[in-house]
């Protein structure tokens, strides 16, 4: 997923464009997907797929293991973006840390620097589908795929912060409710409750954006 | 009856336990319905999870989608038994039908799994008692209750395809090649492709209701993950055999798992003669055209795609001996025979059961249960069961090699792996199997057996 700015408009003709290009597509795939449909051979289900952080951060930490920082630069070429992204709308400037880390060969400021990346990625998805909370196709998948990268933090928290931030995400997606076909089934967002779940999150990951909504 | 009491009787020694992450997405269906969410994954199998929400309100059991499944393996044993009789009227052949049947090694696995295979098996098993693939013995003239009669039966038999579908969507193959060989059977003039019609048009109507109900959890959403499972599907989990072999080479490899090598001789010679026997010729056309689908589409680690072939191959062969024994002077041959198969499938998957209780993932759990202090644990097998089970661990996707290891290094770590490693460490003479500490053993053929390793801190430099 692109690292757009988001807000209400942008996300939604970006996300009708995308729906309008992607449903024939998806749809024949989806029916190749009914055929092939196996039980997994290995790995979960839940692999994000392409996503430029995870790839990187994939990348980034094979080279670190190997301490070759030109190998940990080149990683971090191939999601630069992504940490431009944080500094240029959320204050947050994780690729000067980042680039310093890196020019140092500061194994733990290398880290530090992705792990806060991919925090504030789970937190903007969060925020992003606040904004679009009666959007229910934009909010939803936002939601699930900040869910992909909680589970890449498993190692860098608590069992207990683990837990509270698997029951905020379920929560969210509870709050975010049901579309429903032509009315039937539809259960209304309750955003109060999503702003609580989001609160806990942060808490959880023990991070919040520098630009985060007070309330 | 008592054939098939007795042994699913035996097997509920085994602990009705979810034991892969399917098998759990489909456990989360029970009380939130939800593709995106994997509760459960993507096609979103509605006519299953609805059966298992009727069997979890009436046993109350947790594990309902194991219930379901092992309630399905027995209702599968009766439809081939009620095949078998309806078709031949002697109770010695549906007898050697439901033996063969139950001595395939995997009947255990589809009984356990959780998943959807034995459920949609037993949808498709009711078609075929309503169906024959021969051409038809009376005239074309047929009386106006006849005829509405046949339409009945067109749509009665359509719905249960359809609800074969709406179980496990992947027998889309199967459906189409059963209802194509039908076509090919009765094609006699209109009235059959009135039948083909109301068949599409029942199949059609319960498809419109699973979409609706899909499409009412998840909206259009529900495009958006189709698309990242696709993708996933092709490219990260529905590519990671551990041979570069061609499916053909695996799938018989796997098929002499699942039979044994002079079991799948035999088996092929018995399919070889039902293709050239009018009354057999149906069911073997069905079982090579599955064997066709498997090969090109299906992953072979899995013998459950193989469950056709279970509910297939019995039938072909008791049908086989039927005719056959017409012929007084092969009588001997024919007893002789039938004794070999019985007892070459029945000490192959005989042999294969062993004594735990509990699914591998379990027994891990159990394992990781006694220690108190967080591991760090890494695995290629059920991740989504493992971080379910032990929250008060780390369990990391090897499917992220490179992170988990980069992750797991500052400490000691634990692998889990479903195939058991080879590979010498580097720089050392040392075999990785060195570091096995313990094997989760399978408990039947199916189910896979998960190998424990433990590297410590050093063990790249020792």
């Amino acid at each position: 997923m692109s690292l757009k700015p988001i807000n209400s408009a942008l996300v939604k003709t970006s996300t009708a464009k995308t729906i309008n290009k992607m449903t024939v597509k998806s749809l024949i795939l989806g029916f190749f997907v009914l055929l092939f449909s196996t039980q997994s051979l290995a790995y979960s289900y839940a692999a994000a797929g392409k996503e430029p952080l995870i790839d990187g951060r994939e990348a980034l930490l094979k080279a670190l293991s190997a301490s070759d920082y030109n190998a940990v630069q080149t990683a971090y070429d191939t999601m630069q973006k992504e940490f431009i992204y944080f500094n240029e709308h959320h204050g947050l400037n994780v690729d000067e840390q980042m680039q310093t880390a890196i020019t140092n060969k500061d194994q733990q400021g290398v880290a530090t620097a992705l792990i806060t990346t991919i925090k504030a990625e789970v937190m903007r998805r969060l925020e992003g589908a606040e904004q679009n909370i009666n959007d229910y196709q934009v909010a939803k998948v936002l939601v699930v795929k900040s869910k992909l990268f909680i589970d890449l933090l498993a190692a860098d928290l608590t069992a207990e912060n683990r837990q509270q931030a698997d029951t905020a995400i379920r929560g969210a997606l509870a709050s975010i409710g049901n579309p429903g076909v032509f009315g039937v089934g539809q259960k209304p967002a309750d955003l109060t409750r999503y702003i609580e779940y989001r609160t806990d999150l942060q808490a959880a990951l023990q991070f919040t954006l520098p630009d985060a909504p007070t309330k | 009856m008592a054939c098939i009491a007795g042994y699913f009787g035996l097997l509920n020694y085994y602990s009705f336990d979810i034991s892969s992450d399917d098998a759990l997405y489909f456990q989360r269906a029970l009380s939130h319905f939800s593709v995106l969410e994997f509760s459960p994954h993507f096609p979103g199998y509605p006519g299953f999870v609805w059966l298992e929400r009727i069997i979890n309100t009436i046993s109350s059991h947790p594990n309902s989608n194991v219930l379901l499944s092992f309630l399905s393996a027995i209702t599968l044993t009766v439809s081939v038994f009620i095949y078998c009789y309806q078709r031949m009227q002697i109770k010695s052949f549906a007898l050697f039908a439901i033996l063969l049947f139950l001595l395939q090694g995997n009947i255990a696995e589809l009984a356990f799994n959780g998943l959807s295979d034995a459920s949609a098996l037993w949808f498709f098993s009711l078609y075929l008692l309503l169906t024959r693939f021969h051409p038809p013995l009376h005239s074309s003239s047929l009386l106006q209750p006849l005829l509405q009669r046949q339409i009945f039966t067109a749509i009665i038999s359509g719905l249960l395809l359809a609800a074969c579908l709406a179980t496990r969507p992947s027998y889309l193959p199967l459906v189409a090649s059963a209802m194509l060989l039908e076509l090919f059977y009765h094609c006699q003039g209109k009235q059959d492709y009135q039948r083909l019609g109301w068949q599409v048009c029942s199949i059609t109507f319960v498809g419109i209701i699973c979409a609706l109900y899909v499409f009412m959890q998840d909206g259009w959403a529900y495009i958006e993950e189709g698309r990242r499972f696709t993708q996933g599907h092709f490219t990260i989990w529905g590519n990671t055999t551990s041979t570069t072999d061609s499916l053909f080479n695996q799938w018989l490899t796997t098929l002499t798992n699942t039979y044994s090598t002079p079991g799948v001789i035999l088996l092929i010679s018995m399919l070889t003669l039902g293709l050239y026997l009018t009354k057999t010729r149906g069911l073997s056309i069905l079982v090579c055209c599955w064997f066709v689908w498997i090969i090109r589409g299906q992953n072979p680690e899995n013998i459950r795609h193989l469950a056709v072939f279970s509910l297939l191959l019995p039938i072909i062969c008791a049908q086989l001996m039927e005719h056959l024994h017409q012929t007084q002077r092969i009588r001997p041959v024919l007893y002789l025979l039938s004794l070999i198969l019985l007892i070459t499938l029945g000490y192959h998957s005989i042999k294969q059961f062993t004594p735990q209780k509990n699914a591998p993932v379990l027994q891990a759990t159990q394992f990781f249960n006694t220690m108190n202090q967080q591991q760090f644990i890494i695995s290629n097998y059920n991740i989504d069961n493992l971080r379910h089970n032990l929250p008060q661990h780390v369990i990391l996707d090897r499917h992220y090699q490179s992170s988990s290891h980069y992750q797991a290094q500052q400490q000691g770590y634990w692998q889990l792996s479903s195939n058991k490693l080879g590979i010498d460490k580097p720089n050392t003479g040392k075999r990785v199997n060195d570091d096995l500490v313990a094997v989760f053993k399978g408990r039947f053929l199916g189910e896979r057996s998960l190998y424990l390793y433990y590297f410590d801190l050093n063990h790249l430099n020792t």
